[in-house]
């Protein structure tokens, strides 16, 4: 089954429309002369929502491409991310960051865990150098 | 010879120790990164960003400067070479990858320099007459002006990245709809920040930018089959004098087409390209070669893409209105460093303008002088495995967000908006104008909101003063414009959008066709 990639596209945006337009509700309006901090992006979030509406009605008209969408490498890149960020606040950066190529190395196509390992290693020995030679402060160990 | 007195003040600024070095440490690091695959200028800039945070704020504006044209340079490099694009140098990859595959790789690549050398230069001496006079025009902008500036700036973003108004100006809302998150300027309301603190100050400029075209653009190549590169390393770099020659008139079209359209907002160097190979297919000596490796075809676009490069400062610098999404990346890496592009930037600090201007020449010259004969043993970072390329892309990522604030929650951030750049791409909407919204869209609303104070909330006030009137004019017309012949065009044939909104391969053909 193909999804229409321009529906799935006016789709979204009709989402984030909804998204911001819904809690601009909340904030004070104003008036428009005196234009209160809800003001401007309920403005910008109906605009939005008009032109995914297009996009919508345009796929009506004209049949868009099929939605080609590969979900394995941007996950592993982003789970890579996330257990770098969760193992560096709680246990430490080098761990978090030997994970975090191990996990995303996984997306490549030739993956070798020896090689991932080394460039664990590497990437590992320059933060202690950025660390002790240049001063940044990675929360390291 | 009042230019002449600036920039020879611009060159005593430029030409001390420090300025040289961070100019040439710019251009150095800039090539180098932006020779990685998957790292354009948008990516390299937003990863570099951090480390002219505690440098002074000339040296930091020359160094990003520096690093902005390397970053370009390297570019060209790896489409010439693996014919690997990013936005900027798509045309690069034709003729450029032709030589390569003739082994001519040394020529195209000295070539290109050379080229870049001539249209910076060019492009330096018009920043350096029309800024000045342009920002006393700017002086007499009001917010209406910048309200009506900034949708022309929307639209014509959109208009020239996606091709589709609709796609790119829901990409620009969406920019201004995510600059909108945190605290507000007027009232201190927190908006949308959906109750997390590192919120509360927006959302970070390098998160942004480097989730969307850093962490997206890897995953994108990742999606890709490995490519491997028909250069095998051996380069002649020096030209004979008669292809010297043949470098020389195309170099100088593609500086006045570059000069030229790098001034118009929506413009810079991609358009520029485009322009300056079409040109060179029409007027060329030798245009029945073009498409298939000739110097001309990557000389032109070379030189056009530095030259807009460049005068695409002007807007930024002498209005305070960036006109691409690299120049509002730009902006925020000024204001970030503590200058406010706009009208009175070359008033309040003529010695960072001018030294500024100085040092971007200075930087052309480092690229010619270093960074062309040292491309060869660059070249050796394309011996490293795409596999072990991408996760330490992917770690000095996470450092450089990091380094920002010190704040692990900025990788979240970083990483949301990975995923969100991913979907968008195979959404195919282009994150390009996203960034300029995102960097415009507190302009603005702050101009909107003062415009609609001054005239006691009459809308009626955009079209009473004579300038944002016009330009709201264009803008009207130009949309019109876009949606009938957009519809027409589509009534009569209906294809579908291309796969790939950004970075695509031009296939040889379509660049033959380009000229109509």
């Amino acid at each position: 089954m193909t999804i229409d990639r321009d529906l799935a596209k006016g789709l979204s945006l009709l989402a984030i429309a909804l998204f911001f337009g819904l809690q601009a509700r909340f904030y004070p309006l104003g008036t428009l002369g005196r234009a209160g901090p809800g003001m401007f992006p309920l403005v910008i979030s109906a605009l939005l929502f008009l032109v995914g509406f297009a996009i919508v009605v345009r796929t009506r008209i004209i049949k868009g491409d099929g939605l080609a969408f590969k979900a394995k490498n941007i996950a592993l890149v982003a789970a890579g991310l996330l257990s770098f960020v969760l193992l560096s606040e709680h246990l430490n950066m080098l761990v978090g960051l030997v994970v975090m190529v191990l996990m995303t190395s996984y997306a490549a196509s030739d993956f070798k865990l020896s090689r991932a390992l080394a460039l664990g290693a590497v990437l590992a020995s320059v933060a202690l150098a950025m660390r002790l030679g240049l001063g940044v402060q990675l929360p390291l160990y | 010879m009042d230019i002449l007195s600036n920039l020879s003040f611009g060159f005593s600024h430029a030409l001390t120790l420090n300025n040289l070095l961070f100019c040439a440490a710019g251009c150095t690091i800039g090539t180098l990164v932006g020779l990685l695959p998957g790292l354009g200028p948008l990516a390299t800039i937003s990863l570099l960003l951090p480390l002219t945070y505690s440098l002074p704020t000339d040296g930091a504006l020359i160094m990003l400067a520096g690093i902005y044209y390397g970053a370009q340079y390297g570019d060209n490099v790896s489409a010439i070479t693996m014919r690997m694009p990013h936005a900027s140098s798509i045309i690069a990859c034709i003729d450029g990858y032709e030589m390569t595959l003739k082994g001519k790789t040394g020529l195209a690549l000295f070539t290109a320099g050379i080229s870049s050398f001539i249209g910076g230069t060019i492009a330096t001496i018009v920043l350096a007459s029309l800024a000045p006079p342009l920002s006393q025009v700017a002086l007499m902008f009001g917010p209406t002006e910048y309200c009506a500036l900034v949708l022309l700036g929307f639209l014509c973003v959109s208009l020239v990245t996606t091709g589709s108004v609709l796609d790119g100006l829901s990409m620009c809302l969406v920019g201004v709809l995510l600059g909108l998150v945190g605290t507000d300027v007027n009232t201190g309301t927190l908006r949308f920040t959906m109750g997390l603190p590192s919120l509360y100050d927006g959302i970070a400029l390098v998160s942004l930018s480097l989730g969307c075209f850093g962490i997206a653009e890897i995953t994108k190549n990742l999606d890709k089959d490995q490519q491997t590169s028909p250069f095998r390393g051996k380069i002649k770099l020096m030209p004979s004098w008669t292809e010297f020659k043949r470098i020389i008139p195309s170099a100088l079209r593609g500086s006045a087409a570059g000069s030229l359209l790098g001034l118009l907002p929506g413009g810079g160097p991609v358009i520029a390209q485009f322009a300056a190979y079409a040109v060179d297919k029409k007027f060329s000596k030798y245009r029945d070669e073009i498409g298939q490796g000739a110097i001309e075809g990557v000389a032109g676009q070379a030189a056009a893409d530095e030259a807009a490069a460049r005068t695409s400062f002007i807007p930024l610098m002498s209005i305070g209105i960036p006109e691409n999404a690299v120049m509002a990346l730009m902006m925020a890496a000024f204001i970030i460093n503590g200058i406010k592009p706009g009208p009175t930037m070359i008033a309040d600090h003529p010695d960072l303008f001018w030294g500024l201007v100085a040092s971007m020449w200075i930087g052309n010259l480092f690229l010619v002088v270093l960074n062309v004969p040292l491309v060869r043993y660059w070249l050796t970072v394309f011996k490293i495995p795409y596999s072990a390329l991408f996760p330490s892309i992917l770690f000095f990522c996470c450092v450089g967000t990091y380094s920002v604030n010190n704040s692990l929650d900025d990788i979240y951030t970083t990483a949301f908006f990975g995923v969100l750049g991913y979907i968008f791409f195979r959404l195919s909407l282009d994150p390009a104008p996203l960034m300029l919204g995102f960097i415009l869209g507190p302009i603005l609303e702050e101009n909107f909101r003062r415009a609609m104070l001054l005239s006691h909330g009459s809308f009626a006030t955009f079209i009473e003063h004579p300038i944002s009137g016009g330009i709201l004019g264009i803008v009207a017309l130009i949309f019109a414009w876009q949606m009938v012949s957009g519809l027409l065009a589509r009534r009569r044939q209906d294809k579908g959008p291309s796969d790939e909104p950004r970075g695509k391969l031009p296939s040889a053909p379509t660049a033959k066709t380009y000229q109509a």
